[in-house]
């Protein structure tokens, strides 16, 4: 069985791995690994092994199991992420541009 | 110097003379001194060289035996002599050699008394006596022997006259008493010629003497060993009879004897004869298998099994047997189960029937496509097993889902969760429990449009992905392989059979060809599929295409 262990301490346990799935008799939403990724520790009861930059890749529920496959971030991914960052201020800068020429 | 002693007869080496030579060392100081004399008796061309060496100015003459061998007077002389052949002499000098005794002769025995002196005598001429009696004696027996071998010698019978004769005989050992005659004469084969010589003597009776040899006599029969050794004889055609068109040789005894009066040779074989022989059966199986020597009891079932045991070998041949035979009496299980596939190749088939509430009741024809394809795949899948792939899909089409979307990838699509649970349970009711489960891998989880993640399943039935279709993914990724990682037999094989069409046994036009849905990913909204003319494609989930699974059996 695994545990994994989130960035900020969260833990989530008796996880059995099928492939690159790991299962979880309890139903977990997928807001628990939301920006909770950037570091991970898997331990399998013996040893424990800690990633960082890691991405959910899929969380699906089926019949009342939790699948969950994560994956470390791709050099595509962090690109992505920096675009949308630099997307969402900029977009702040025109709302801030747009409100300061109403209130001129 | 004018006379120089040199010491008494046969003295040697016990005197040494110095003659002084300085004003000769001085005249020709780059020449040897020497000395040279005449021996005693001699001439001056007897003169030898003296064993002399040089001390200061003095030349100093060891004399030797040599010198002294004889006494009396005689001459030497010094010179000086050059490498180069110059030589100078001083004047010659008498050398005087005084007598002496010499001890060379023997010791005198001492003298005995007359009396022995005269006994000995005359035991001498005793002994004497006696041995010229015995020569005598002797002589004179060699004398009679002589006397005796000059009269056998006279009495002696010589050769005078030899008579040679010759007659036919009949046997080699008893003489013929017929007449002898002077010519050779005629030996009839098998015959004995008697030779008799008959030598006449001086004296004495004549002797006659026989010598006998025998004429051949032609063979008659096969020769079969020549000294003892047997070999190949080769027979010309003109040494065997014609046979007749009945078959009956002229000669029987032409043919060795047997057969007596059958030409039909091929009756006989192994000492059986052709009515020995039944027909081989269609199926290649001789009514009577001892008739074949007790072997190959089953021509077509040994033929057929020319290769090896085993799926690797099976896997190799294609033939597209039906065996609905093989699937009717059990038997096809059975060569599965024992891993041999005997008598099973790839694209053999057999036909089923099926009833779904997708498409009702339809045919299906059953094609072996690869032997244990799956060996040790998943949670140790170690039974021999078929895959079966239909040689047509489905009667009825579906889409993988019922959007554009991977979302979940195969294991998330609607074919795999609803319409392929429809056709696994028609299958179980044809196949029962000799429809394999695996554990299989499969992809269920998409990423970025890619399949990304992989967990093992139970399964009968699942959609066929890229790899066991083309040999390798083309538009998928590699969460879509899992344990489907070869290319299947029956496409390597037959690559004809890629291109399918809906229903049915076959596809009879190009009208009736269809495309067909794989378990592969290509992107977030396409799966890939067999497009109608056999090539890799893709296209959106909620396309209706064909339903062309594969299972195990065995």
């Amino acid at each position: 069985m695994y545990t994994m262990i989130l960035a900020d301490g969260t833990q989530i346990t008796n996880l059995e791995l099928n492939g690159n799935n790991y299962i979880s008799n309890e139903i977990i939403d997928q807001s628990v690994f939301d920006g909770n990724l950037s570091t991970l520790t898997i331990a399998d009861g013996e040893t424990e092994k800690t990633y960082s930059d890691m991405k959910l890749v899929s969380l699906r529920v089926v019949d009342n199991q939790t699948w969950i496959i994560v994956a470390p971030k791709t050099e595509e991914d962090k690109r992505q992420e920096r675009i949308a960052a630099l997307e969402a201020q900029l977009a702040a800068y025109e709302a801030a541009y747009a409100q300061g020429v109403n209130e001129a | 110097m004018n006379t120089q002693v040199i010491g008494y007869r046969g003295e040697n080496g016990t005197r040494d003379v110095r003659i002084p030579i300085a004003h000769l060392l001085e005249q020709w100081p780059d020449l040897t001194p020497a000395m040279v004399m005449v021996p005693v008796g001699g001439s001056e061309d007897d003169a030898y060289l003296l064993s002399t060496t040089l001390d200061g100015t003095d030349l100093v003459w060891h004399v030797t035996d040599s010198d002294t061998i004889a006494a009396g007077t005689t001459k030497a002389s010094v010179r000086m002599v050059g490498a180069d052949g110059r030589v100078a002499m001083d004047e010659v000098f008498t050398v005087t050699i005084s007598p002496n005794l010499s001890a060379g002769g023997e010791v005198p025995e001492g003298t005995q008394p007359w009396i022995d002196m005269l006994a000995i005598e005359v035991g001498k001429a005793q002994t004497a006596t006696q041995d010229a009696n015995d020569a005598a004696a002797a002589a004179g027996d060699a004398a009679e022997r002589a006397e005796e071998a000059a009269e056998v010698l006279e009495n002696a019978p010589i050769p005078r006259s030899t008579s040679i004769t010759y007659q036919v005989g009949t046997s080699g050992t008893i003489v013929p008493t017929g007449a002898w005659q002077f010519s050779v004469p005629s030996v009839p084969q098998g015959g004995y010629l008697w030779t008799r010589t008959v030598t006449t003597y001086t004296s004495g009776d004549p002797t006659t003497a026989y010598s006998v040899a025998r004429q051949g006599v032609d063979g008659s029969e096969a020769v079969v060993s020549v000294n003892g050794k047997t070999g190949v004889v080769q027979l010309g055609a003109g040494d065997v009879d014609a046979l007749p068109s009945g078959g009956t040789a002229a000669d029987a005894s032409k043919l060795g004897g047997t057969p007596a009066a059958d030409y039909a040779l091929k009756s006989y074989v192994n000492g059986k004869t052709y009515a020995d022989f039944d027909a081989l059966a269609a199926d290649g199986t001789a009514a009577d298998s001892s008739k074949l020597g007790g072997k190959l009891p089953n021509f077509y079932t040994n033929i057929s099994n020319v290769v090896a045991d085993g799926a690797g070998a099976h896997n190799a041949i294609y033939r597209g047997k039906n065996i609905q035979d093989k699937f009717a009496d059990g038997t096809l299980y059975t060569a599965i189960s024992n891993g041999t596939f005997a008598d099973l190749f790839i694209g053999d088939y057999f036909d089923i029937s099926i009833t779904t509430s997708l498409g009702g009741t339809e045919s299906v024809r059953c094609l072996l496509a690869g032997f244990d394809m799956y060996w040790g795949c998943g949670a140790s899948l170690y039974t021999h097993h078929a895959v079966v792939v239909p040689a047509n899909c489905f009667a009825t089409m579906a889409a993988m889902n019922s959007s554009d979307t991977t979302e979940g990838a195969y294991v998330g699509s609607a074919m795999y969760t609803t319409v392929l649970p429809v056709y696994q349970a028609a299958l179980e009711s044809v196949f029962g429990d000799k429809l394999i489960t695996i554990s299989d891998l499969l992809s269920n989880a998409v990423s970025n449009g890619a399949s990304s993640g992989w967990s093992e399943y139970d399964s009968k039935i699942r959609l066929i992905n890229e790899s066991e279709v083309y040999g390798s993914n083309v538009w998928s990724g590699g969460y879509d392989v899992g344990f489907a990682k070869t290319q299947l037999p029956l496409f390597t094989l037959n690559p004809a059979k890629i291109v399918c069409g809906v229903g049915g046994a076959n596809y009879a036009s190009n009208t009736a060809r269809t495309y067909w849905w794989l378990s592969s990913v290509t992107n977030s909204a396409c799966f890939a599929y067999v497009s109608y003319s056999g090539n890799a494609s893709f296209n959106i989930a909620s396309l209706s295409g064909g339903v062309r699974p594969r299972w195990l059996i065995g």
